[in-house]
């Protein structure tokens, strides 16, 4: 397999490009056609079972997508790096930190995605349903999106402070209906 | 953070950075599932990419695969024999498949609310009235047009993939429903509603373990019609 899922490297930036401004079509197309090809490594390399291969790939697909996002990959062997992570999480998770190999010093940081119980994850999408519009954009695009609050603030054609104003009384609003819910 | 999480419940103080990381890490948390689910139904419906095995497969190791053997099998034969004695009867006395299920909940035509004034093409308005008059078959001609013009949207898709639904072109209300769950993969647009008609498509093209994984998804990220979801998923 090609050892960047068969992308140039314009066609690499285009893509970080895109999930950098939140459009993540093409990086679905790319890396879940690849997708298999990791649970299968996994299962070949570390006799992992199809669940486990599957959980630790799907983790590993969120974090190079948060990597992607803050500009933390770079193009070269992609496919080395994204079979490393999942590796590194593979390793990690199940065999509670036996690391039996040398990885990248890159990956040192891997740590398990935020995985929310159900009922903390249940308690959280009802108080978001009653957040107005404005603060779950708000919110979602400073916490999710990483984009900045002066960036916001020009988007808003407003002050920095007053949206960082705004941003904390969504987050207490946030945090009240949570509180009502919980 | 669970520590974090118990002050933020009880409206115990927080300090702004602490309330400011546990907003981060709860959003962070349920962004990241809402994306596993969407990329766990896709890998399921285009990749053909599931978390289980569709064979049931018991694990050994190769050592015991041969010291193992016989009376595995012999255990494995015994066992599909009882399995096969106790679920062949369930399956004669019950009178509805998934399918007959699935088609009861398409008795209905899902209803067209979309006119939206100005922004509605000929082509669209069009397609609108046939679909609601339920002239299917004029319908699909007019969303196909706008497909061929590159002008269709996620609604188009969606309405064409139902029109092919109750007109029992399961294969094609397969294909375009997959392709408006696509395009609705950005929006929140028509999002549940594809869901689960894309669900009831599966059923009848007989994609089951596609239906499946998509049913479940809808029962466990409480969406539209999860009570019926948990119907069907007890009949599968």
């Amino acid at each position: 397999m090609n050892k960047n899922f068969g992308l140039t490297l314009a066609e690499f930036e285009l893509l970080l490009e895109e999930v950098q401004a939140g459009d993540n079509t093409r990086f679905e197309q790319v890396f879940l056609a690849h997708f298999n090809d990791c649970i299968n490594y996994l299962k070949s390399n570390y006799d992992a079972k199809q669940e486990d291969a599957y959980d630790a790939t799907m983790e590993t697909l969120i974090i190079f997508h948060d990597r992607m996002k803050e500009g933390k990959v770079t193009y070269g062997n992609l496919r080395f790096l994204f079979t490393q992570i999942a590796s590194q999480y593979y390793l990690r998770w199940i065999k509670k930190e036996q690391l039996t190999q040398t990885l990248p010093e890159t990956l040192d940081r891997i740590e398990a995605n935020a995985q929310l119980d159900r009922e903390t994850l249940g308690t959280l999408d009802k108080a978001w349903a009653q957040l107005g519009q404005k603060c779950q954009d708000l919110l979602k695009a400073f916490y999710y999106g990483n984009v900045k609050l002066n960036e916001l603030a020009l988007i808003a054609e407003s002050s920095p402070a007053a949206v960082r104003k705004q941003k904390q009384r969504c987050v207490e609003q946030l945090r009240s209906l949570f509180q009502q819910f919980s | 953070m669970m520590k974090n999480l118990e002050k933020y419940k009880r409206d115990m103080t927080l300090s702004e950075q602490e309330l400011d990381t546990i907003t981060r890490d709860l959003l962070k948390g349920k962004f990241n599932e809402e994306r596993r689910n969407s990329w766990k139904s896709k890998l399921a419906a285009q990749h053909d990419v599931e978390r289980t095995s569709s064979a049931t497969t018991i694990e050994m190791k190769p050592k015991d695969r041969g010291r193992l053997r016989p009376l595995y099998i012999i255990s494995a034969i015994a066992a599909t024999i009882a399995l096969l004695l106790v679920v062949l009867p369930l399956f004669q006395s019950s009178g509805t498949s998934p399918q007959q299920l699935a088609m009861e909940y398409l008795e209905k035509p899902f209803p067209h609310n979309a006119v939206r004034g100005d922004e509605v093409s000929t082509t669209r308005l069009r397609a609108t009235e046939a679909y609601n008059e339920q002239n299917f078959g004029a319908a699909m001609q007019q969303y196909n047009t706008l497909i061929a013009s590159e002008e269709a949207e996620v609604g188009d898709y969606f309405y064409l993939g139902l029109s092919e639904l109750y007109t029992e072109q399961y294969p094609l209300a397969v294909q375009h429903l997959e392709q408006a769950q696509a395009l609705a993969a950005s929006g929140k647009e028509f999002q549940q509603e594809i869901d689960w008609y894309l669900s009831l498509a599966y059923l009848q093209a007989e994609h089951t373990a596609k239906a499946k994984t998509l049913l479940q998804q809808i029962v466990n990220n409480k969406q539209w019609k999860q009570a019926d979801a948990i119907k069907l998923l007890e009949q599968i």
